[in-house]
């Protein structure tokens, strides 16, 4: 089993999660967002960040939950996904860690919220946290990604 | 033909290195069947480019290592390593002699013909000397690059661009040094350069889609039994490779349409007074960020009023609003989707069939259409699309508190309510009533979303298909130039929105899609504008259809259409001065021509035909806009001038042509000064006495007559051919005789080609007739 690798660990919707670093690009501070109307829930709004134009993804909404708002100065991971960059709203970004131990398939099955997007567990500091694929919260929680989030789940359903 | 030659030796080179490699595996092991085939295919390849491109010694090299490669494939003829030289001399040449026309240079032949000798004997008459790449260094003049990396270039500078701007903006709200504005300056101009080359190397020449036409065309006219000349036109003019792509359905159409129904069978020409074959003229040029393109046939033209029948027919507008509409209007339901389904539109008027999928197609990429006909005549469609599809002339509007961009392309006026526009309420619906026209109201912060409504007072019209809707703003900003990108999927999901824009607020801002937006708020069929409003008839401004044009000094002018007789385009070398005044000839008649700058002297003028019912004259243009109902032009002006008052059109302010100045400056001029005495020129008005002798007489100051136009005053001198009857007149007469020699240059007659002698006799009877 190799090392999962280097992790962002951030907090969202009042869980410690880890999301691989590979898949994000940076962490941005988001202020002034142009809200989009029509769009669902999960779409914050529309930021600029230098030149480019971010759709603002709210982590909880994504997840299915009330929407966490959008505080001054919110805390947001950018990141690309099928051609658009996209900043996730989370509550707090804590860390960026490299991980020795595997990513393991997650046994039990997560909250419904989570299970559409955790990829598996990593332990972490005495702490296990979920592995979550930062693309598929993009797409929110009525959409599926084409991408096999949790085939632990999937190949024990 | 020189981008296939270019094509053609950037393909070669291409392959000569992808077969590098199996020409050395093919010297080692001269047995590998793949490897001679590869070497095999290329040669052909080459050969059947060759001859189609006329490179006689490219083809006869190849077709030599063909010849002996089929040979040796088909087992005729064994390999042996003299071959193998012979042939490797040989592609080696072929790459000499590709690198040498891409650079222009020339090869001694007298080296081909040993290498093609030798092949053929079968035997290489001396080891091939195999220049390494003695010349193939500093040649490719031209590369080829996979589109995503243009694109990918191109989304680059326009970040560029952007954070340009954004460093502009920060710049502005801190001290600055001269240093930093100066080096900020140099940033500026070297991106704007950059976008401007990165721009133009997603640039293709039309030419790549008027290629395909002449074949086209004359399929389909042997197909249909039809006489077609095309006349091609602006192949040079360059737009956006994806532009290209996106017009190259309509045009197809639109060609399509003119022959099918447009042009007639030969015997109908025939019968109807015109040549056997029928016109077909496809123009391009650029007019400031569009690019506009006709396509104009002298066919049947299409019958408005059937049109009007045929659409009431469908149901798609009541029978008494056809009554009402206007021949351009009429002509505009073309576009209508209802019409294209019925096929006994296109038997008896014209056409009709898709023509709704064109404007669909046009007006998603940013572009109109229009269409214009005259029975008998012809008919013109005009196709307009931006050069780009990243920038976009938007106006900025806040809906519900929230700012947003509208292309401008859609919009059609801009009215306040209470002032050129309310909203009217009728059975649960509401409508606005825009200078007397009813359309769909769509209230902007409803489809929006917005808490409260506020007080959106603000129309903006915006075209659709072929009708209008209202949209509801709070307020409206400014015309700006926008960079659009393509939102995230789930913001296009909404089918709101055409993208979005950072403008220079910093604040990214969404592009809305009129569409999307009439769709949202439930108005799934537009109808025609045109219905008069209930009870509006005493608050109803008139409204007269008018003709929005650029002019040539590039101000965006106006002018009813009732005046217009015609759009024409002559050749600006066809306008000739006289006496300091320029005229035209368009059908035999000479007009006076009058415009607002200085007229290009080469290339094609576009005129208004203007008349009053007695007279007409011309007026030069850039090009014409629009028709549009416009009401009169605001802050009239008494002063005698060009321009009678302005107009609101979109937010913009057109200038309104003072017609009765025009014509009074026309008469002026086609009478010339008042003062100008009379010349009476006998002999037959055609011909030698209108075209060479009358420029000649008017230039020397004269207003001229001839032998069959009614006189009404006393002329002050009378010129007629020697042989012939003059006109019984109180003038002066001079003879003109053809022979040189006939007589006495002083006497009665005056040869008339003597220059010299014609002018001094007019100018003497100037003097005298002025005194």
């Amino acid at each position: 089993m190799s090392a999962a690798g280097l992790h962002l660990i951030v907090r969202l919707a009042g869980e410690r999660i880890a999301l691989p670093a590979a898949e994000i690009d940076s962490v941005v501070e988001i202020d002034l967002l142009t809200p989009v109307p029509g769009t669902p829930q999960h779409v914050a709004g529309l930021a600029a960040l230098r030149s480019r134009v971010l759709t603002v993804i709210d982590g909880r909404a994504a997840l299915g939950l009330p929407p966490g708002g959008v505080p001054p100065a919110a805390e947001a991971v950018m990141l690309s996904h099928e051609g658009h960059c996209y900043a996730l709203l989370v509550e707090a970004v804590e860390d960026a860690v490299e991980i020795a131990s595997p990513v393991e398939p997650l046994r039990a099955a997560p909250a419904a919220a989570w299970a559409r997007v955790t990829r598996g567990i990593v332990a972490y500091a005495g702490e296990t946290m979920l592995v979550i694929a930062p693309g598929s919260l993009v797409g929110g929680p009525g959409v599926h990604t084409a991408e096999p989030v949790n085939p632990a789940l999937t190949s024990t359903a | 033909m020189d981008d296939l030659m270019s094509e053609f030796l950037a393909e070669t080179r291409e392959m000569l290195d992808a077969i590098s490699g199996e020409i050395v595996a093919w010297e080692a092991d001269p047995k590998d069947r793949a490897r001679l085939d590869a070497i095999f295919r290329f040669v052909h390849t080459v050969k059947g480019s060759c001859g189609f491109l006329d490179l006689p010694r490219l083809a006869r090299l190849s077709h030599a290592a063909e010849d002996v490669l089929a040979e040796v494939r088909a087992g005729r003829r064994a390999l042996d390593a003299a071959l193998v030289s012979g042939v490797l001399a040989v592609v080696d040449r072929i790459g000499e002699l590709v690198t040498a026309i891409g650079s222009g240079e020339s090869l001694d032949d007298k080296e081909d013909h040993k290498l093609v000798a030798a092949l053929e004997q079968g035997a290489a008459a001396e080891p091939p000397t195999i220049p390494v790449a003695s010349g193939r260094r500093g040649a490719a003049r031209s590369i080829r690059l996979p589109i995503e990396l243009i694109d990918r270039l191109m989304s680059g500078v326009s970040d560029m661009v952007l954070a340009r701007n954004e460093l502009a903006r920060e710049l502005r709200e801190i001290d600055r040094h001269a240093p930093v504005d100066a080096a900020f300056e140099q940033l500026s101009t070297t991106v704007a350069e950059l976008r401007d080359a990165i721009s133009r190397t997603r640039m293709q020449r039309l030419d790549q889609l008027f290629a395909a036409l002449p074949r086209m065309v004359r399929d389909l006219a042997a197909e249909l039994g039809r006489d077609v000349v095309l006349e091609m036109d602006g192949g040079e003019v360059e737009l956006d490779r994806e532009m290209i792509e996106a017009i190259r359905d309509p045009l197809t159409h639109i060609i399509r349409n003119a022959i099918d129904h447009g042009i007639e069978p030969p015997a109908r020409r025939r019968a109807a007074g015109k040549p056997t074959a029928g016109t077909l003229r496809i123009g391009a040029r650029q007019s400031g960020n569009q690019i506009v393109i006709e396509a104009s046939d002298d066919g049947a033209g299409i019958d408005a009023d059937r049109i009007a029948a045929r659409a009431v027919e469908c149901g798609l507008i009541p029978a008494a609003q056809a009554t009402m509409l206007s021949a351009e209007r009429k002509l505009d339901l073309i576009f209508q989707p209802g019409l294209s389904t019925a096929r006994a539109v296109t038997e008896v008027s014209g056409r009709g069939v898709g023509m709704d999928v064109v404007r669909a197609n046009l007006e998603r990429i940013g572009g109109v259409v229009e269409v214009h006909s005259v029975v008998g005549v012809g008919t013109r469609l005009t196709l307009r699309v931006p050069l780009t599809l990243t920038i976009m002339p938007a106006l900025t509007v806040t809906i519900a508190g929230q700012r947003f961009a509208i292309p401008r392309v859609a919009i059609e006026e801009i009215v306040r309510v209470g002032r050129g526009g309310r909203i009217e309420t009728i059975g649960g619906g509401t409508a606005a009533v825009v200078r007397g026209r009813r359309m769909p109201f769509v209230d902007g912060s409803a489809v929006l979303g917005g808490a409260d409504g506020g007080d959106a007072d603000i129309l903006v019209v915006l075209r659709l298909g072929g009708g209008t809707f209202a949209l509801a703003v709070t307020t409206a900003h400014d015309h700006e130039e926008l960079v659009v990108k393509a939102a995230a999927p789930m913001v296009m999901a909404t089918g709101l929105y055409a993208g979005t824009t950072l403008p220079d607020s910093g604040r990214p801002m969404l592009l809305l899609d009129p569409a999307g937006i009439a769709a949202a708020a439930g108005i799934s069929e537009l109808t025609d504008d045109a219905l008069p409003a209930i009870g509006d008839a005493a608050a109803a401004v008139p409204l007269v259809p008018t003709l929005l044009f650029r002019d040539l000094d590039g101000v965006d002018r106006a002018v009813r259409v009732s005046i217009v007789e015609r759009i024409e385009d002559v050749a600006a070398d066809s306008v000739r001065l006289a006496a300091g005044q320029a005229r035209i000839e368009i059908g035999g008649r000479l007009l006076p021509l009058l415009a607002a700058a200085p007229l290009p002297s080469r290339g094609r003028l576009r005129l208004l035909r203007l008349g009053d019912g007695s007279t007409s004259l011309a007026y030069a243009i850039d090009y014409v806009l629009d028709i549009v109902p416009l009401g009169p032009p605001a802050g009239a002006v008494g002063e005698p001038g060009p321009i009678a008052g302005v107009l609101l059109v979109e937010g913009r302010q057109v200038e309104m042509l003072d017609a009765h100045w025009h014509f009074a400056e026309g008469a002026r001029f086609a009478t010339g000064d008042a003062r100008a005495p009379l010349c009476l020129l006998g002999g037959p008005p055609e011909g030698w006495t209108r075209d060479i002798l009358a420029p000649l007489v008017e230039a020397a100051g004269y207003r001229v007559a001839f032998a069959d136009d009614p006189l009404d005053e006393t002329p002050a001198l009378q010129i007629a051919p020697s042989a012939g009857p003059v006109t019984p007149t109180a003038a002066p007469l001079v003879r003109l005789r053809a022979d040189p020699l006939a007589g006495d240059d002083n006497g009665d007659s005056i040869y008339r080609y003597d220059r010299a002698a014609i002018l001094a006799a007019l100018r003497r009877h100037h003097a005298r007739a002025a005194a």
